[in-house]
Order: C-alpha cells, then structure tokens, then sequence
C-alpha cells in the first residue's frame, strides 16, 4: 500500500507540470542560460564566468518564482476551489496532507530546475570552465533554499488564502535575506527596548538565505567544503521541521 | 444492532471574529440504523451540512460527540469505510475523469488491480466510461454531479454520505442515482441522504429526522410520521358554484379546485358520507375517495411552519 503522503506528493508534481506556468518558466529559464552560453561564446573578452553567473542567477530567480507559483497553489488553492472537502473525507490525516504537499513541491522544483543545472553543467565540461561537481554543489544548495522557502510557504498556507500566502512569503523571503540591514537599521532608528527585541527574534527566526548562497564561490572556481554542505543540509533539515511542525499544528485545528 | 452513526448533544457554535456567534446546531441526538437510507432533511441554513461535516471531521464540535461506524466521528478509521459526496462537488479541473477516480482510490490504499476494476464499474455505473478520458473541466454539472457519486464510491463503503446528490441531475438521472441508493441498501450499505428533493427521500428513505434552525424537529420511520393523518380525499368531478357553496359548509373541509377535477378533503371520516349525499343531491360524480396520504413535504412544511411560530414566540 502506498503511503498517502507519497499518492499526494505525485499529485502534487502532476498538477504542477499540468498547469502551463511551471513548464513555461522552465523553457524560459532555460533559454536564457543558454543564449547567455553563446554570447559567452561569441563575445571576446567575456568568460566562462559571466555565463556561470547568469545561469545561478537565472536558476535562482526562476527557481524562486517556481517555488512561489507551486506552494501559494497547492495548500490555500485546494481549500479555495473546495476540492478540501473531498480530500479530508478519505483515510488521511491532516498533517499527511502537508508533508505529502511539501515532498510533492520540493520534487517539482528539483525536476524544474534540473535542465537548467544541466545547461550549466553541459557548458562548463565542454568549455573546461572549472568544476562541474562544484556547479551541482551549488545548484543543490541553492534547491535546498528552494525547499526551506516552501516550507515557510506552506506554514503560511495552513492558515492563509493563496494570495496572502504569496505575499508573506514574498516578503519573508526578502526579509530573511536583508535581515542584517533590517536589524541593523531596527537597532539604528529606536533605542527603545521592544524594537530590539524585535530585531533579535527576526535574526534568529527568519531562516538565513544566504547561507545556502554559494554562487560567488563557484563562479570564482572555488571549492564549496563538503562539511559545509552537510551543515547547511542540517540547517535546512531544522527549519523545514520547524515550518512544517508549525504548518501542520495550525492545519490540524482549522475548519472548513 | 450496532448504529452505524450515533451522535449525542452534538452542538456546534460559530464564532464571529468581531465576537458574539452562531449557533448552527444545537444539541443533536439520533442514531442511524445499518442497512437503510436515512433521508436528512432541514432548510438552508437548518444544520445539514455542519452535521456532514462534524461527522467527517472537517470541523470540531463545541459540545457533544458521538461515533461513526464503531469509531469517533472524524476518525481516520471511521473514514476508511465512509464514502462523501459533498454538495456541489468540486474536483481537480486538470486531471481526467478516471485519473481522478485512481487518485481517491490510492488515498483508500487500493491496489492497482482493484481500482482499475472499480473504476471501470463505477464509470459505467454513473454512465461516464465513454467521457473517462475528459478532462473534469469539460464535464458539466450533472456530469460532476455523477463523477461524485462514483467517487463516493470507489472503497465499496458501509456507509454513504450524500449532501444534496440530486443538485443538478436531469429527471433521468435523478432515477439512476435513486436506483444506485436502492442498490446499496440492497446489498446492505447505509446511506445518509441530505436533500431538499422531499419527494424523493420519501420514495427510497426509511426513515427521516428533520432538522430546524439547528434542531431536531421529528424522526423516525417515514412510515410512522406519515401515518398520524386521519383525513379522507374525496375527488369529485362536475362542481359547480352551487355545489362548491354546499361543500364549504363542512366543517373543516378544504377543497381544491382543479381544471376538471375538485379535491374536498375532509378532517374525519365521519363526513364522507355527508359530502358524498350532497355531491350526488348536486349532480356531481364522485371519482375517488381513498385517506388522504399526507406527504412528506407536507410534514416538513407543518414542522418547519411550527418551528417557526414557536421561535416567534
């Protein structure tokens, strides 16, 4: 018998690609890269690493926007187009339903960024433009930011409609990326105690995206430490329980 | 035996967010026997499918509980042998007819050769084997409406919840998803049946409890609530004004006039002899008399009426 969580999760990657945005950012996506790669190519005095660059940045904003597009859909739009309803009269719990949602989102986003890794990984072998391992490394920890941002999605999308669920994480996602400038400036502009205190708990709540930001070190031909990649994995492993605890206890005492 | 639902003081309030509430159901007890359709009958608003809902899970109660095929209400293991069509069901547009069919019946834990089955029956059951590669956003209402009904039934359930199946099935349909109910009793599934169609919960249900304002105003045997009438019907054809005035003095009587037939109905028995005298002194023809067999709608108007008068105060 095939546990629900792995029945929703396929759902989930079937709806996905069914829905025309995903494959559309993919193609568009992988387009860039590779015009990027020939102009590259073509342009003297242009290196391998000007096209490393773009294609991180291609599969980081287009992963990001994948990411969204999924999450914001799944959870609050199962709810929104009362298809909820027929989902939670069957044998499952609750917190199946996330955990199937998020492993179903996750696995999209590896399959959707996946010919844009290979893009990059194929011009960089045939190009000698450094490592190819180090290029996946940093794909895979960039895919592991990717995986944290759905888990905040989805706590979001326990308790909020598709759209809000969009916006907040949105900005939470900016946030936890500025959240030094933030704190920084909370610190800069009151004095008053509770802003602090703020400050602190944004610091240490909101999950630090720039940890999984390895793209400079690629780019540059430098070597991403396989311990780092294994704490970061562990990072990212804590916040995803952490979001996922929070998402499934508030799924659990909603009502529809 | 064992009820297949049986709910006691089940209460459920809503709160508004700017404080204060709703009540939507208010202390309901019943208990639902195995192997009969159970008609679950109320207005808008009366409780019906927050009644579904409690006993599914997808809401909690404030008060009261109960169980569901042996297991609390909302169970897991309740829900394993529970088949739910909800009102006006909506399904994931993308996916096929049949796809969507293999998808719930994975969630049951149906292995592929099993489902493949059911699902070719039931496609055929609810007459969409031909339209099973549409996708579900081509299908129409009464479509949706049987597409439901299959997937209602696609882990062969004890029980059968159906909120409102008939919404949006044409007359013929309307038969076939009163002969599917017919079958399932037959082979000794229950069916808990939430419908405004009175006419047909009185023509397959056993019993019925109609609810009110989130109360339970009656239940029992469709038979035993039907029963307490002591009215006759006399159909008199050829009435004219003269007869018509004659008739009136009856005491009690109500008479309805058709285009070629009149209906006296009379409160006792004691009258018919009386009517018929002054139908045949008047030169009418007397076509029937049988007791006057009070309608299910008639009862639920009465009830609903009484309801209200006593909320009025």
């Amino acid at each position: 018998m095939t546990s629900p969580i792995v029945v929703i999760a396929q759902q989930t990657m079937r709806e996905a690609s069914r829905r025309r945005t995903l494959p559309a950012l993919v193609l568009f996506g992988c387009g860039i890269i590779v015009s990027s790669a020939f102009l590259s190519f073509f342009q003297l005095g242009v290196e391998i690493k000007f096209f490393k660059d773009i294609a991180f940045t291609v599969i980081f904003m287009f992963g990001t926007l994948a990411t969204l597009v999924i999450v914001s859909t799944q959870l609050s739009g199962e709810i929104e187009s009362r298809t909820i309803y027929n989902v939670l009269s069957k044998p499952i719990q609750r917190w199946e339903l996330v955990v199937g949602k998020f492993v179903g989102t996750i696995a999209t986003i590896a399959l959707a960024v996946a010919p844009m890794v290979a893009i990059l990984v194929f011009f960089i072998y045939t190009d000698h433009g450094g490592s190819a391992l180090e290029a996946v490394k940093g794909a895979y920890m960039l895919w592991l930011a990717f995986t944290v941002l759905s888990a905040v999605a989805l706590g979001i999308a326990s308790v909020a409609t598709s759209t809000v669920t969009a916006a907040l994480t949105v900005l939470v996602f900016v946030v936890s990326y500025l959240k030094g400038a933030v704190t920084t400036y909370l610190d800069l502009i009151s004095a008053h105690p509770v802003v602090a205190y703020f400050g602190q708990a944004l610091y240490y709540l909101l999950p630090n995206f720039e940890n999984f930001n390895t793209r400079t070190a690629v780019v540059h031909d430098e070597l991403v430490p396989w311990a780092y990649l294994g704490r970061t994995t562990l990072y990212a492993a804590a916040l995803i329980g952490l979001f996922l605890y929070l998402g499934t206890q508030l799924f659990e005492e909603r009502e529809f | 035996m064992t009820p297949v639902i049986a709910v006691e003081n089940l209460t459920k309030h809503y709160r508004n967010p700017t404080g204060g509430g709703r009540a939507a159901l208010r202390g309901l007890t019943l208990e639902v026997p195995a192997g009969e359709i159970y008609g679950f009958l109320g207005p808008n608003g009366a409780g019906k499918t927050t009644t579904i809902k409690l006993l599914l899970g997808l809401i909690a109660p404030t008060a009261g509980g109960g169980t569901m095929l042996g297991h609390p209400l909302g169970s897991v293991n309740a829900r394993r042998r529970v088949g739910f069509l909800p009102e006006s069901p909506y399904f994931y547009e993308y996916l096929r007819g049949e796809e969507l069919l293999h998808y719930y019946g994975r969630l049951f834990g149906l292995g592929h050769g099993v489902r493949r089955e059911r699902v070719e029956n039931l496609l055929k059951l609810v007459g969409l084997w031909e339209h099973r590669r549409l996708a579900v956003r081509k299908y129409s209402r009464g479509m949706l409406q049987r597409l439901g009904l299959a997937q209602a039934l696609i882990n062969d359930p004890d029980l059968v919840i159906l909120d409102e199946p008939a919404g949006g099935l044409d007359p013929i349909g309307r038969r076939e998803m009163r002969d599917v109910l017919l079958q399932l009793r037959g082979r000794g599934k229950t069916v808990f049946l939430s419908s405004h169609i009175l006419a047909e919960v009185e023509t397959v249900c056993d019993r019925v409890a109609i609810l009110h304002r989130g109360e339970l105003v009656a239940g029992g045997r469709i038979s035993e609530l039907l029963s307490e009438g002591r009215e006759m019907e006399l159909t008199v054809h050829g009435v004219n004004g003269a007869l018509s005035r004659h008739l009136e003095g009856i005491p009690g009587v109500e008479i309805r006039h058709g285009t070629d037939v009149t209906v006296v109905i009379l409160p006792e028995h004691a009258l018919v002899y009386q009517a018929i005298e002054i139908v045949r002194a008047a030169g009418g023809q007397v076509v029937s008399l049988g007791a006057k067999r009070e309608r299910l709608e008639d009862l639920f108007v009465k009830l609903v009426g009484r309801s209200d008068e006593e909320a009025r105060g």
